[in-house]
């Protein structure tokens, strides 16, 4: 099972489709939410679009624990503020408490940043420290007509059955 | 299963080549890459270090994939053979041109007149790989065009015999839905054995190729 973390980037629109797209690659999704990816698209959406139930709030579930060890935890799109808080291990909301109980997991992680070019170059350290202590990769933006836009949903399946296979 | 390739350094050759006739002209094939491309996603999926060499395709290539482009196929050769040394396992999915001009012009050639042109055949790239890297596994593509069954396996049986392949995957064109450009395809997977897999997505076939061929190696 993949879980898919919607954050808040205008983005977030195409994570329905990316999330049907895993599924027609035979893969179940679970998808969190965090508030503001609430406030761009409904979790009524992604819902439909995994035909399950979305984490937008952490329960006595512990639906940050239940969700850690699955096979790959999907940040997409992944914010400047959820890349930043998961740098420095900050678990404050559902998505960046279930990344980091993932991450003590050693269950693989894949962001795909989405957000305007400044504020990329801004956060630029904290996403190399989290290259260099190898706890997650990146999906780099595709570059066209000068703006780093959200990669071609093709682009992220492979990467991510890649990754899950690579790491069986 | 699905682990025997990961690691892997597997090189895909797709497209058809493009022989230019003159500044404006050329003769190719009408390969489209669906099958190559098929083989390559499956590849990077199951963990492969992968490699292309991309001839002409109607295809958009994932950019997460190492591309090197190639127009003609003196180019793919070369390619290729810088390659396949340090290869694990080359599949040749490339429709590369047979023949190629013995001189190419480098205007445009007048059209008031008739043209005859001197086609020399190209070196066998296919043939080449085994007198490089004994070891690599070699998997080859042989499509013919309206013949039996028993006929394409004997095709297929000679490119092992002339080019040491270790698999065939060998396929009649004139099918219905098996031409070039299709998203299906109707092939049979041969080397001592034959394994037919019935008309099926470019996709499912490449998982069955690698399935054997992870079984092969």
């Amino acid at each position: 099972m993949i879980v898919l973390c919607v954050t808040g980037s205008i983005a977030a629109t195409e994570s329905i489709k990316l999330a049907r797209e895993l599924r027609r690659n035979g893969v179940e999704v679970k998808c969190f939410m965090s508030d503001s990816a609430c406030e761009i698209i409904h979790p009524n959406a992604m819902e439909f679009a995994t035909g399950h139930d979305v984490v937008t709030k952490l329960t006595g579930k512990i639906e940050h624990v239940k969700y850690s060890q699955e096979d790959l935890i999907l940040v997409a799109p992944a914010t400047a503020n959820t890349i930043s808080k998961f740098a420095h291990k900050i678990a404050d909301n559902p998505i960046s408490t279930l990344l980091i109980t993932a991450q003590g997991h050693d269950t693989p992680i894949i962001f795909v940043p989405s957000m305007h070019d400044s504020m990329y170059r801004a956060v630029k350290e904290n996403i190399d420290k989290i290259k260099d202590e190898g706890s997650a990769s990146f999906i780099k933006p595709r570059m066209d007509e000068g703006k780093a836009k959200f990669p071609s949903k093709e682009d992220i399946v492979l990467e991510s059955l890649r990754t899950i296979n690579l790491n069986k | 299963m699905i682990g025997m390739i990961k690691g892997k350094k597997i090189l895909i050759s797709l497209g058809g080549t493009y022989e230019p006739i003159d500044s404006v002209r050329g003769i190719t094939n009408k390969s489209s890459g669906k099958m190559g491309l098929a083989l390559a996603k499956e590849a990077y999926i199951r963990g492969a270090d992968l490699t292309l060499v991309v001839a002409n395709v109607s295809v958009e290539i994932p950019s997460v994939f190492d591309v090197i482009r190639v127009e003609t196929s003196s180019e793919m050769n070369e390619a290729i053979l810088r390659l396949v040394p340090d290869c694990d396992i080359f599949i040749s999915a490339a429709a590369v041109s047979d023949f190629e001009f013995r001189k190419k012009s480098d205007k445009k050639i007048d059209s008031s007149s008739s043209l005859f042109l001197n086609l020399k055949p190209t070196t066998k790239i296919i043939r080449q790989i085994k007198d490089i890297n004994p070891d690599i596994f070699l998997v080859g593509f042989k499509a013919e065009f309206n013949i039996s069954k028993d006929e394409i396996i004997s095709c297929a049986r000679k490119q092992i015999a002339d080019a040491g392949t270790d698999l065939v995957i060998a396929n009649d064109i004139s099918k219905e839905n098996c031409q070039f450009g299709s998203d299906d395809n109707e092939v049979l997977i041969v080397d001592d054995e034959v394994l037919t897999v019935p008309l099926a997505s470019k996709r499912e076939i490449a998982k069955s190729i690698f399935d054997v061929i992870s079984k092969k190696i």
